[in-house]
């Protein structure tokens, strides 16, 4: 007698196949499918987190302080940022000097900190209109690197003048 | 006359179900949730003392994002269109031409709901007057400074001193 083998299929019988004799897998690979061309439809790459530069906005605003830390002992400092024109670089003054780039802004900033307790200062930032957010942003930076960590903007002119 | 050999074919569904699998778990893992998918893809300026939020480990859990969100996302069109802007939060657009008072009202809303429902957690500082609920403000690079201060004064009626701002890693 000789046994012929007919292959994998032979001890299954005539319902031979995933479906034959268990037909819910067909309706299995359906869901599969569906879910699956779910999150293909939904893909998106992940971003990466953004960074994060923490600041204390002044007291003095609508959280009505208690008097000891209005009248905590602080010194200010006032920078004015503004451009000549939408196309040239921002300049930067700290209380009233003479103006300058953003690396003269860190030194003479971090000369006005040398010595002294970072705490005490309270930054006040004014801009004028063609200031971008990206020209106050180091002024932050620079803020948090020599550890002065209130730091607040001034009204605009044209937010004073402007209805609320 | 001989019947010809019937052959039955069939097609082995494992590795295909294999393949499936792995490519779901790829998508799964590499991709972003849609719950995520309300962060404005938005040009942020740089910082090289900024942080990554697990580095400074804040409790994040309740805390507000703001985004500013340009009207056209090419920095030249929303010049040369004098585009307008808008306050996101909560995936909810504000205009800003009420000087911020729609997106105050949200805000408001959301703090009184964060401390009712807050077990205690979110409170008024006795001293400054201030919520200890961390702002992070996401403000793109081009944006006006007459724009992002509307929303620095919202936040700051609301008696919200703790902010965050978004930051890019340095570009090279």
């Amino acid at each position: 007698m000789s046994h012929k083998k007919m292959g994998a299929s032979a001890d299954h019988g005539d319902d031979s196949g995933h479906g034959g004799d268990r037909p819910w897998v067909y309706f299995m690979i359906d869901s599969f499918f569906l879910v699956t061309q779910f999150f293909v439809l939904t893909f998106k790459v992940r971003t990466g987190e953004d960074l994060i530069l923490p600041h204390k906005l002044p007291p003095g605003g609508a959280g009505k302080p208690t008097p000891d830390v209005l009248v905590k002992e602080t010194l200010p400092v006032a920078i004015t940022v503004n451009r000549d024109t939408a196309e040239s670089a921002p300049w930067y003054k700290i209380n009233g000097g003479s103006p300058g780039d953003l690396q003269s802004l860190n030194s003479t900033l971090g000369s006005l900190v040398e010595g002294k307790d970072p705490s005490k200062f309270s930054v006040r930032i004014s801009y004028e209109g063609k200031v971008i957010f990206k020209d106050v942003m180091p002024i932050f930076n620079t803020c948090i690197k020599y550890k002065i960590s209130e730091c607040g903007l001034q009204p605009s002119r044209e937010r004073i003048t402007s209805p609320r | 006359m001989k019947k010809p050999d019937i052959n039955n074919i069939e097609v082995d569904m494992v590795p295909l179900i294999d393949i499936i699998s792995l490519l779901l778990m790829f998508l799964i893992i590499v991709g972003d949730t849609t719950a995520s998918s309300n962060i404005a893809s938005l040009r942020l300026p740089t910082a090289d003392q900024a942080q990554t939020e697990t580095t400074f480990w804040r409790d994040t859990k309740d805390r507000i994002v703001i985004q500013i969100k340009p009207e056209f996302d090419d920095e030249n069109v929303q010049a040369a269109k004098n585009g307008k802007y808008f306050f996101v939060f909560n995936a909810a657009k504000h205009g800003n031409a009420d000087e911020g008072k729609s997106l105050k009202d949200h805000l408001a809303k959301f703090i009184d709901d964060a401390a009712a429902h807050g077990n205690g957690k979110i409170v008024k500082d006795s001293k400054t007057g201030t919520w200890n609920i961390p702002v992070k403000l996401r403000i793109p690079e081009s944006c006006p400074m007459v724009e992002a201060e509307k929303v620095l004064y919202t936040v700051a009626s609301l008696s919200l001193s703790d902010i965050q701002y978004g930051a890019a890693e340095i570009r090279k």
